[in-house]
């Protein structure tokens, strides 16, 4: 099998998504931190977009971390990350592309203040509702009894939404509100590969308190 | 073989990518008109989430999105491919898919306003994304899929008909020999692709739909995927 390397940044969830589903793998790779955020490197991989995640297979890049995940699962096929049946997968497809379009949101709050800030959150409890309405009904995991591809890419909701609330002031997640979702949050970090691979929640809040206020100052 | 059904709505450009990629598949399905102002219990109950058009309903199973019909149609008609075989062929595909579903917003933007409200800062924005496309993902190629269509080619299929109507509406063109000539001429070949051509919407009735949608929103200032 070629050589596997992740480029990624510290504590990006989007980072994480790739080293979760590497690791639930067992894929061997070389993480390298992109540490300049811009680093010619990078330019060079991925000259569309200039962002982290990338992972290069045998010397190619490939770009977009729900596209790795479908890339990594394509080639290493154990222990899958989504169903078999056509349906299934489409269905979980369907959450992917949901996560895409809605998780935006908690960042967009994150990064901002007023209006913006309040439509955000907004935004926010409504993708909330809608995940705890539809997407966990009798399951333990979006992935039924095994975490999968949507329990990874929603994965920012079990450990940033949390820094992310506690950094605005605004509690999204109330477990009376979301019961589903805060018992999944609860099993999805208990499963090892995601235990042992968490970034420090008083770290988080360290970077992220610091880089909120540059991105709030800044014209 | 399972009955297939579609809910879409004419005017919609995603509507039309899962016909083209039923019918480049050979695919028997039944074709159900939904009225958006008034939506039909039988959409709310298959797409609780978004209550948008497109379901595909295949079994009496629903799949929602567009693009997630897509990946749905290919796995179970294998026939006649839509994506590369290469594994990384086809996360450059899906790249490229993604890339087009990101920049929606700037393109909406466009939509929205009139020749002298335009930002021009939209306007660049737009033209530098048809660049991108033009240079990183069609290249020399005939079709974004090599000698043939697919799955990226379909989801672009929205630049024909549905583009040059924004572009006629808010008079502005764009999407210009002299600004993206590989770009253009790819439009071109793509309508001439007979299940293209035989599947599209009536450019007129088309561009008095987007005029009248406009007016509403205007109107309202909210914003709607519905079309």
């Amino acid at each position: 099998m070629g050589e596997v390397k992740l480029h990624g940044t510290w504590p990006s969830a989007f980072s994480y998504r790739v080293i979760w589903s590497l690791k639930l793998k067992g894929v061997p790779y070389e993480y390298i931190e992109d540490l300049s955020n811009k680093s010619s490197l990078l330019l060079q991989l991925n000259p569309v977009h200039k962002k982290i995640p990338v992972l290069v297979h045998d010397g190619k890049p490939i770009c977009e971390s729900l596209i790795i995940l479908e890339y990594i699962e394509e080639i290493w096929p154990h222990n899958p990350l989504l169903p078999t049946d056509p349906y299934e997968r489409a269905l979980a497809r369907f959450w992917l592309k949901f996560a895409e379009e809605k998780c935006p949101a908690m960042w967009i709050a994150y990064r901002t203040s007023g209006e913006e800030q309040e439509k955000a959150l907004k935004d926010t409890l409504e993708m909330l509702r809608a995940i705890e309405e539809h997407g966990l009904v009798g399951k333990k995991y979006f992935g039924g009894e095994k975490i999968g591809m949507v329990d990874i890419a929603f994965g920012q909701i079990a450990q940033w939404l949390g820094v992310i609330e506690e950094i605005v002031g605004v509690k999204l997640l109330e477990p009376q509100t979301f019961p589903r979702l805060h018992t999944w949050i609860k099993n999805f970090k208990e499963v090892p590969v995601i235990k042992e691979n968490l970034p420090d929640r008083d770290e988080m809040l360290v970077v992220y308190k610091r880089l909120r206020e540059r991105l709030l100052t800044s014209p | 073989m399972e009955e297939v059904k579609l809910l879409g709505f004419w005017p919609s450009p995603y509507s039309h990518r899962v016909i083209w990629a039923l019918k480049l598949k050979g695919v028997k399905y039944e074709y159900i008109e939904q009225d958006l102002r008034n939506k039909s219990d039988l959409l709310l109950q298959y797409n609780p989430v978004h209550k948008k058009i497109p379901v595909l309903v295949h079994g009496g199973k629903p799949i929602a999105e567009s693009l997630v019909i897509l990946e749905y149609i290919e796995e179970t008609w294998p026939q006649n491919p839509l994506l590369p075989k290469d594994t990384y062929e086809r996360a450059l595909a899906r790249f490229w898919i993604k890339f087009g579903a990101d920049k929606g917003p700037i393109f909406s933007v466009l939509f929205r306003y009139t020749e002298e409200e335009q930002d021009q800062n939209a306007i660049k924005e737009v033209v530098e994304c048809l660049k991108i496309l033009e240079e990183q993902a069609l290249g020399d190629k005939r079709f974004f899929g090599g000698e043939n269509i697919g799955m990226v080619d379909i989801a672009y299929g929205w630049l024909c008909h549905w583009f040059k109507a924004t572009e006629e509406m808010i008079g502005v063109k764009l999407l210009e020999p002299s600004t993206v000539p590989r770009l253009h001429a790819w439009v071109e070949r793509f309508k001439q692709v007979p299940i293209i051509q035989e599947n599209l919407p009536d450019y007129t009735k088309l561009l008095a739909h987007f005029k009248s949608l406009r007016k509403k929103f205007t109107a309202s200032d909210q914003p709607s995927n519905d079309r």
